[in-house]
């Protein structure tokens, strides 16, 4: 399959989705290798696309973390725009600003701070009079 | 995306019965995502921020609309594209009309890089990353919204045609050469923003 370089440069995009049909990505690749100009002109297109995905990267940098309080404005908003309906409670809207496991870690720290308070405390019987 | 059909549909009941608890959960599961997709889009993060608490607002509000012939996550993108894409289209008609003049001037100036980009909070400023990297952010903002949107679907969040057809609602057809133009386009972009061809 004979293909002008201007047919062949169109085909980049699927060519890398692997996208065509076996015969024009045969005909592509056949190109590529026996042209430089072509082969030069792929790599670059490529290079784009590596650019690209770079930027999908696993760990985003801090700049692309979504806000902290994200979820709680999405309830702020929704608890107003139902006229109170959702998320009527104070407690229910604090959950999206401090996750459950940290408030039930702070409980369990209260109580046992609690509980060591108490036992510490001696209290001595009133004297008969 | 983060799980599995079952857990996916137990979700997606729970949110049809306005389930708080469960709620919270799914904005805690996508937020990453979500949040990510649209700083794509429009390339502000403040912008970014209003629409991504837009987007789920909306998903509590519509979720019986989400009758399961798709993923959650790809109803969820569609969800979080469309208000991208009218969010553009406002800013950028906005734009116009302070060109005009008849802007009353009251509002942040938003123009660098595109009709919707601001200077300020482009993340692209402060980012990470390869020299190639930061320019590829800016070249992405500077390129039509039509087209940043099956770059960013495909070769950045990495989905496949077929999601990409169900996020669009465009035929095969379109994806494959609206994809092919918008890499070309922003392969240009980057030349115009390096002053050279693209290093290999």
């Amino acid at each position: 399959m004979a293909m002008t370089h201007d047919e062949i440069r169109d085909l980049f995009s699927a060519y890398h989705d692997r996208e065509l049909p076996q015969d024009q990505h045969d005909a592509v690749r056949d190109a590529l290798a026996a042209s430089p100009e072509l082969s030069r002109e792929y790599s670059n297109f490529t290079a784009v696309l590596d650019g690209l995905s770079g930027l999908g990267a696993a760990s985003p940098p801090p700049a692309e973390l979504p806000p902290p309080d994200l979820l709680h404005g999405v309830q702020r908003k929704l608890h107003t725009r139902s006229g109170g309906r959702f998320y009527a409670d104070r407690w229910s809207r604090a959950a999206g600003v401090f996750p459950l496991e940290f408030l039930a870690a702070l409980v369990l720290i209260a109580l046992v701070l609690a509980y060591f308070a108490m036992t510490s405390i001696s209290v001595s019987p009133v004297p008969p009079r | 995306m983060s799980l599995d059909h079952d857990a996916e549909r137990a979700l997606v009941e729970r949110l049809k019965r306005r389930d708080e608890a469960a709620f919270n959960l799914f904005v805690r599961t996508y937020q990453q995502k979500v949040f990510t997709l649209v700083l794509r889009m429009l390339g502000n993060r403040a912008e970014a921020e209003e629409m991504c608490q837009e987007v789920f607002v909306t998903v509590f509000r519509s979720i019986d609309t989400f009758r399961g012939d798709a993923r959650l996550g790809t109803w969820l993108y569609r969800v979080a594209v469309n208000h991208s894409k009218n969010r553009i289209k406002y800013l950028d008609r906005r734009a116009r009309k302070g060109q005009d003049g008849f802007d009353d001037g009251s509002e942040r100036v938003i123009s660098d890089g595109g009709p919707f980009v601001g200077r300020v909070d482009r993340p692209d400023e402060s980012a990470e990353g390869t020299e190639m990297e930061r320019a590829v952010r800016r070249s992405l903002a500077s390129i039509d919204p039509e087209h940043r949107e099956v770059v960013v679907l495909r070769d950045i969040e990495g989905l496949s045609y077929e999601e990409i057809m169900q996020i669009t609602g465009l035929i095969e057809g379109t994806v494959k050469s609206r994809l092919h133009r918008a890499r070309a386009a922003l392969r240009e972009a980057i030349e115009r923003e390096l002053g050279a061809k693209v290093p290999t």
